[in-house]
């Protein structure tokens, strides 16, 4: 064993009492160390997993129209359509970073209830129900109905919406066709059962950018929540994308062409002069024979019924975002800035956002959140730095006499160096290990007490509905490194005194 | 040709506003194989003037030669290593390696070299163990040896590398008059068999009579 060693190990059980002090600052900060990383490492995957794979994918691409990158939460705005939205599809196709894509409808809709006193907003995705439930991992979870499949037209409400509904517009919303299902009513609705009023079918308005909207009955297909934030994604609800379209006047072909008849066309191009003759007896009274007619009213709901396989001549790329899924989310703000470039390049109305700033409050929120711990973290950091500092300074202050004598019979400035950093990496190592191992453990039983988040801030912070902190061998390595790092800055100094402690130093002492 | 020169060797020590002259330009030559004493009473200079002659000071002003070393031109890793190759120390206060048993303290400078073998260090360190007398102490610590006994290890550890030159300040300073003439006897009898120089301080006039030569030092000046 080398001196050197010899020498270390042996100063350490010397001074124990030292020893173990600086041991036990090395321990709480591996420990706190390890914690916070477990804990920002599981919001951090949670998020991924619940806000990237299972919501929004890692970048969202909005039309150049839509200024704010904000997009899910503030102050609702009118989302803009990505123009040409066939030319953004076929440049994403191309790009071999890119995993998966899903294009959505996406705009805040208004529900017309002649119940209530106020009109209800939700946040509408008009989406193909199949594809969205491939690409989030199932998402969806229905509660109640089913989801609309095969082309089928409707809408499926979120259970806290549906619960909004009752609680401001006065009605308790069901799958068409579907029993009031008691355990779902929610607490004001339960003490209600007897005046219950069920709606199977919602008048939908989207508040579209340019104006153009429809109001239209839409078929409650089913009801349902997220499988993970359902608090936090509580007012999203999702509706075919045909009918989303329709909402919110994406039509085409109906508005292309429009036949006038004689009297239309002749309205038309009537010049001022004539405006007088338009109001001639002539032309306000026509005559007509009557003639009586039984009606059956259900023959006339028929006719007049709209059908769910009903083609409706809506604009097939009519799209407000889309999201995309990398092959590597590591590559994010490199493949946003790239696509970003190709958009403009190519004179294309579409921009690439990276989901955080996507989700606005959310991301922001998220980032803070992680800051804080980080800057926490740093900060014990910063003060077992200064302790430790201080603490072996004294101790090489202390040892003069020993260290003085070493350079007396020569030893090298290196060796006094080199004997001071063995002994810290030993503590380092020991009580590092240590507080690293009770820290991988503490973060165990935190997972195992499935503390449940109450609200929504809370679902951010841990990243999902429940307190995950996760360590995977890259936080441990990361770990690993920190401490690496504390102990590397914390023997700076103390090697430096150690160093400029000359023979005679020693001999002055004694 | 000496083996060390001190020529004009000034040492100046600033004192708050004031400056003490320790050395006011001492010139002393000594012999290889010499056994000199340095004497003079407490604050002459003699301390100073050892620590000079064993790279721990420097000298403000002067000359100083061991062999064909111009030793105030070096810096402090050629001073280190000539400390370790050329000279042995024996404190007034031993200055043992307190976590270090009798056998490694003797061995540090040896390991400090890095020239032997395992084999050839522990012959070597046998040897001058058993003859300042340790031997049944091996395997203790300087805490579980009494001050002769410490000063032979510190004799042992400064014997050990072979130096040209031992130096010993006050190396009976600490020990009873008994322990102190057996330890002076001892350094007279290495010095006989090894050929070792020794030079070391006393301000002890019953130590002189072990010294071949003796160099009289006060208020910072040699004497006689």
């Amino acid at each position: 064993m080398s001196i050197l060693i010899k020498i270390s190990q042996r100063n350490l059980l010397r001074h124990r009492g030292k020893s173990f002090v600086i041991g036990l600052i090395i321990f709480l900060g591996a420990f706190f160390m390890t914690v916070g990383n477990a804990i920002v490492n599981g919001m951090n995957k949670g998020l991924e997993e619940n806000m990237v794979q299972r919501f929004l994918g890692n970048i969202v691409i909005v039309s150049t129209n839509q200024i704010d990158d904000n997009i899910l939460t503030g102050m609702p705005k009118p989302k803009k359509v990505i123009t040409g939205y066939f030319k953004v599809r076929d440049l994403i196709e191309k790009d071999d970073s890119i995993d998966q894509y899903f294009p959505m409808g996406f705009g805040y809709s208004i529900v017309f209830n002649p119940e209530g006193d106020h009109p209800l907003y939700v946040m509408s995705f008009g989406i193909d129900f199949q594809a969205y439930q491939k690409m989030f991992h199932s998402n969806i979870q229905m509660i109640e109905g089913t989801l609309p499949t095969n082309g089928q037209k409707g809408i499926i409400v979120n259970n806290l919406s549906r619960d909004n509904f009752y609680e401001n517009g006065g009605f308790w919303t069901l799958p068409h066709g579907q029993p009031v299902v008691i355990s779902n009513l929610s607490a004001k609705a339960l003490s209600n059962t007897n005046k219950l009023i069920t709606k199977s079918e919602l008048i939908l308005q989207g508040a579209n950018a340019d104006g153009g909207s429809l109001d239209l009955a839409v078929k409650v297909s089913g009801i349902f929540k997220f499988q993970t934030m359902n608090d936090v994604w509580s007012v999203i609800n999702f509706i075919d994308i045909e009918t989303f379209r329709e909402t919110f006047g994406y039509t085409t072909e109906s508005d292309a062409k429009v036949v006038l008849n004689s009297e239309q066309k002749s309205l038309l191009n009537a010049n001022e002069d004539d405006i007088n003759s338009m109001f001639s007896d002539e032309s306000m009274f026509e005559s007509a024979d009557i003639v009586s007619k039984k009606y059956n009213i259900n023959d006339i709901k028929k006719q007049t019924k709209k059908s769910d396989t009903n083609t409706i001549k809506t604009d097939p790329g009519s799209y407000n975002i889309i999201c995309v899924k990398l092959k590597n989310e590591a590559n994010t703000a490199a493949i946003v800035k790239k696509l970003n470039d190709e958009f403009k390049t190519n004179g294309m109305d579409a921009r690439a956002i990276p989901w955080d700033k996507a989700s606005g409050q959310i991301g922001m929120f998220a980032n803070i959140f992680r800051m804080g711990i980080n800057g926490f973290v740093t900060f014990l950091f910063f003060v077992a730095i200064i302790i430790i500092m201080n603490t072996l300074s004294m101790a090489a202050l202390e040892r003069i006499s020993e260290i003085g004598m070493m350079r007396a019979v020569g030893a090298r400035k290196s060796f006094i160096g080199g004997m001071f950093l063995y002994e810290t990496f030993i503590l380092a190592f020991v009580f590092g290990t240590a507080g690293m191992l009770i820290g991988t453990l503490f973060q165990r039983l935190l997972r195992l007490a499935q503390f449940k988040a109450d609200n929504n801030m809370m679902e951010i912070i841990f990243g999902g509905d429940y307190f995950q902190p996760f360590l995977d061998p890259g936080t441990v390595l990361l770990c690993i490194i920190q401490l690496l790092f504390v102990t590397g800055l914390s023997i700076i100094y103390p090697i430096i005194v150690a160093r400029k402690i000359t023979p005679l130093d020693a001999i002055s002492r004694n | 040709m000496s083996l060390i020169s001190l020529r004009n060797v000034k040492k100046d020590y600033p004192l708050g506003k004031t400056v003490v002259h320790a050395l006011r330009g001492i010139n002393i030559h000594v012999e290889r194989g010499a056994l000199m004493s340095i004497v003079g009473p407490s604050g002459s200079g003699k301390t100073t003037a050892l620590n000079i002659i064993g790279c721990i000071d420097n000298a403000s002003d002067g000359s100083v030669q061991i062999g064909d070393v111009e030793i105030t031109q070096l810096n402090d890793q050629q001073l280190t290593d000539l400390r370790l190759f050329k000279i042995g120390f024996i404190f007034q206060t031993f200055n043992l390696i307190p976590v270090l048993n009798v056998l490694e303290n003797v061995e540090f400078p040896l390991l400090l070299m890095n020239k032997m073998s395992k084999q050839e260090r522990k012959m070597r360190c046998d040897k001058f163990i058993s003859e300042v007398g340790i031997r049944e102490y091996i395997d203790h610590r300087p805490a579980e040896l009494s001050g002769g006994q410490r000063q032979r290890v510190a004799i042992a550890r400064a014997l050990v590398t072979q130096p040209e030159i031992v130096l010993a300040d006050e190396p009976t300073a600490n020990l009873d008059s008994v322990t102190g003439d057996m330890i002076l006897q001892l350094m007279q009898d290495l010095n006989r068999i090894e050929n070792t120089t020794f030079i070391f301080s006393t301000h002890d006039p019953d130590v002189l009579k072990y010294a071949k030569d003796v160099v009289k030092i006060k208020d910072g000046l040699v004497v006689g």
